[in-house]
């Protein structure tokens, strides 16, 4: 469990233009993007070499393939004039220009140039090579850094591993993908999902049966985490902003608790862990207290795993899952709730097609799952540029229908900045400081 | 008419009579090798046409062009006797060469 060092009242601000002006977009995109640790993918989407895949991030476009020895990335242009050399994914045992033909091996190597005599030798001395990105790997994520003197990824990530190296993110798989085309900036979709303050009045349907949904957060160097720690309640019970518990048989409320997750986010617990959790109604007598319901519950999950193949994690202690909390920002563009037998994941970006433009965004979610061998499904990412009419279920439609009313909202002339939560949003206070020293140079005060 | 055998990956032997003239890239397209895409037509712009000749028969045609073998050496599972069979033109002299062909292309 997190401590938090006790600091003088404070009301930290977040400036409305961080999100609205089109100056801002453009110089995140001059100094963010290119200079931090960003995820291009997920391992297992590069099984075979010559397998690539491409990242758009802003202006930038990076390819990333499995060479002879492992994981490659470049920048995504051709050094003649310009092209981007590879669209999507796909398997290519080395990059051909579609314009001219130029030709570069997977170690990035121009390896032809048509008519190259035509140069009478001078191209020898010209950099004609694709420009290599630093690519590397955690979680089962590919991750790519196009600071070629940058920290490496151990570093960048800070505390993360120890914290989340125990759910065994590269143990998962692809349960779904959505891929949201939004009329909001990236940092306000993905900042839906950085603090559980909002729980309570954007999902109350949840917090008959999510325990206690007060949080605290914290700063973990540049990213940052939140978590249930305070009068901690088990799942089943009802928040103590309730009035009483809304279901006298605690079973029920855990079952209940499952249900909405399987049934309204289709993630972090998984459909295994609703089954297995039903069965507390055959092993647990009515007067169960709420404590035993759940752990019975979690139990049985695991046991399901088990029987489906898998396992849950095995370093995965209660008490590693405490230490972390329930929701990491990992900044600068991904946010994840991490669970036993499952995870949410979350990347946020500026619309490459509009880059400069501070309201678009692309919002992936991905819902991680453990497989048991072979047993991963063939999942292809549902895009959606209609979210209002296309729904990704109760929670996250939720979720979404705060996000344009809020972008359109920071437009008002009386809105000059936002007044987060000092302890149960520091996640988004700590992404704009950290934000701010990469795009302004120092933080706003 | 020269034949010409085609071992697909998997081992399938398909024996194919090619005309003279023709690539050996068009041949295998013709005969429904599966094991060569010829994307682009022929015009060395795809890469989809790379097959190995049996060591054996290398002497039965001319040695790639510069292009070709700069080409080459950019496929990852290139080897010794790696071609562009659409740069190979059957010739009488080829009766009985025998291609193999590679796990992929591209
Ligand atoms: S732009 Fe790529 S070969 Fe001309
Ligand atoms: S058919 Fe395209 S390179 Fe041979
Ligand atoms: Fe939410």
């Amino acid at each position: 469990m997190a401590t938090q060092a006790k600091r003088a009242p404070y009301a930290p601000q977040l400036r409305a233009e961080n999100y609205t002006s089109r100056e801002f977009a453009r110089a995140e995109n001059e100094h963010l993007w290119g200079k931090v640790w960003l995820v291009a993918g997920r391992v297992e989407e590069l099984k075979n070499v010559g397998d690539f895949l491409t990242f758009n991030v802003a202006t930038e476009s990076i390819v990333v393939a499995l060479g002879k020895d492992g994981l490659v990335a470049y920048h995504n242009v051709c050094p003649h004039r310009g092209r981007r050399l590879a669209d999507g994914c796909g398997r290519a045992s080395q990059f051909r220009c579609k314009y001219h033909g130029w030709t570069f091996n997977l170690d990035g190597k121009n390896v032809l140039v048509q008519d190259r005599d035509d140069w009478e030798g001078a191209l020898d001395d010209e950099r004609i090579d694709l420009w290599p990105v630093r690519v590397d790997t955690w979680g089962g994520f590919i991750w790519i850094s196009m600071d070629m003197e940058g920290e490496s990824l151990t570093e960048y990530l800070e505390t993360i591993p120890e914290y989340l190296d125990p759910f065994e993110l590269e143990e998962m798989r692809f349960r779904w993908k959505v891929e949201l085309h939004l009329p909001v900036n990236w940092k306000v979709a993905l900042e839906a999902f950085m603090e559980g303050y909002h729980v309570a009045a954007t999902h109350p349907q949840l917090i008959k049966v999510a325990g206690n949904d007060y949080t605290q957060s914290f700063a973990q160097g540049k990213h940052a985490n939140f978590g249930y720690w305070k009068d901690v309640q088990p799942l089943g019970t009802s928040s103590p902003r309730l009035a009483g518990n809304v279901y006298a048989d605690a079973r029920e409320g855990v079952i209940e608790f499952f249900r909405q997750i399987e049934e309204d986010l289709n993630a972090i617990q998984t459909d295994r862990d609703f089954e297995a959790a039903k069965k507390i109604m055959d092993v647990l007598p009515p007067d169960a207290d709420a404590m035993t319901a759940m752990v019975t519950a979690i139990e049985l999950g695991r046991q399901a795993a088990a029987d489906d193949g898998t396992s849950y994690p095995e370093k995965l202690t209660f008490e590693a899952m405490a230490k972390a909390g329930s929701d990491w920002h990992i900044f600068p563009n991904c946010v994840t709730l991490p669970y036993f037998d499952g995870a949410l994941w979350y990347r946020a970006r500026p619309d490459s097609r509009d880059p400069e433009n501070p309201d678009k965004c692309v919002f992936e979610i991905w819902s991680l799952k453990r497989y048991g061998p072979g047993k991963e499904p063939q999942v292809e990412t549902r895009v959606i540029t209609d979210p209002v009419n296309e729904s990704v279920g109760l929670i996250l439609d939720q979720d979404i229908a705060n996000m344009a009313q809020v972008q359109a909202g920071m437009k008002s002339s009386r809105f000059q900045y936002a007044r987060p939560n000092p302890v149960q949003e520091v996640e988004v206070i700590n992404f704009h400081r950290t934000l701010e020293r990469y795009v302004l140079g120092q933080a706003r005060g | 008419m020269p034949r010409l055998v085609f071992v697909e990956h998997d081992g399938t032997v398909l024996e194919v009579d090619a005309r003279e003239g023709e690539s050996v890239m068009r041949a295998a397209q013709a005969a429904g090798v599966a094991g060569i895409l010829g994307e682009c037509g022929g015009c060395m712009s795809c890469l989809t046409c790379h097959c190995y000749v049996a060591p054996a028969d290398m002497d039965k045609m001319p040695p790639p062009q510069a292009m070709e073998r700069e080409l080459l050496s950019a496929i990852v599972d290139v080897r010794e006797n790696s071609r562009l069979s659409c740069q190979i033109v059957a010739t009488a002299d080829l009766e009985g060469a025998r291609f193999d062909l590679p796990e992929w292309q591209g």
